[in-house]
């Protein structure tokens, strides 16, 4: 398995652990965004969030709740952002789906995308070819 | 309750409604980053992940994987990227925890956010101080 991420969890290649259980291992990133990033993986080589089970899902997000809780009384910031990227186009770089914990403090000037508006119309437009297929 | 969330959930504000179920709404954000950006919330109010139960949690974030997909097919895009803010120091504006979807496009230019290093010995330091709080 060529996998980085799968690497890491085998123990192949060290890494900052901060939690596992059955199904979800979490380390840091160490090129971080800001001190603390960390990434959750599930344990099982899934490339994308549309190829987990529920199951698998569910318990990589509630690692998530967990991990960002400690983060908080741990490291005394007062929120993180949450993040995961599908596909290439998403910046995903790493083809086994994981999410991001990022610490964040007042001023550290990560700012979000800039967001427009829609044009007459163009919501309703969207919103019909979603529904269709619900 | 002075929730805007809150009040579109009640339907007292309208929406570009996507999905709804018992315990989850998702809308289209009317400033969207790129169009069919939408916008998960349990029905509920909860502030942030703290306070949202786990199982309330895991329902919710089924919902977006589903609406992900939808959103990837049928609005032509190549990827999404899922992302929830958690307290306003996160750039979270509305007190009620949404995750937002965000569809993507090959060359669409949104960049992630710059990565850093540690210095010797920095890594350790920060990871005790989690080490003690995880459960």
């Amino acid at each position: 398995m060529d996998c980085i991420f799968c690497k890491i969890i085998a123990s192949d290649i060290p890494s900052y652990k901060v939690y596992e259980d059955d199904m979800v291992y979490a380390f840091f990133d160490i090129l971080p965004i800001s001190q603390g990033h960390t990434i959750i993986v599930s344990k099982k080589h899934v490339a994308d969030i549309e190829g987990l089970s529920e199951e698998e899902l569910s318990a990589m997000t509630k690692a998530v709740k967990k991990i960002g809780k400690a983060m908080i009384e741990g490291l005394g910031v007062k929120g993180y952002s949450v993040f995961l990227d599908n596909k290439s186009a998403a910046n995903q770089h790493v083809p086994h789906v994981h999410f991001h914990l990022v610490p964040r403090a007042e001023g550290d000037g990560l700012e979000r995308w800039p967001q427009s508006g829609y044009g007459e119309g163009e919501a309703e437009f969207c919103l019909k070819k979603v529904q269709s297929k619900l | 309750m002075d929730c805007l969330f809150c009040k579109i959930v009640n339907k007292e504000i309208p929406c570009h409604k996507v999905f709804e179920d018992d315990k989850v709404l998702a809308f289209l954000d009317i400033a969207p980053v790129n169009p069919g950006h939408v916008l998960v919330i349990p029905k509920n109010h909860y502030q942030n992940l703290e306070e949202i139960p786990e199982q309330e949690l895991c329902s919710l974030i089924i919902i977006v994987k589903k609406i992900g997909k939808l959103i990837k097919e049928n609005l032509g895009y190549e990827g999404y990227n899922v992302s929830e803010n958690n307290d306003p120091v996160a750039g979270q504006v509305i007190p009620h925890i949404h995750f937002h979807i965000i569809p993507r496009k090959n060359g669409d230019g949104f960049e992630l956010w710059k990565q850093g290093k540690y210095l010797p010995g920095e890594a350790e330091e920060v990871l005790k101080k989690i080490n003690n709080m995880v459960l």
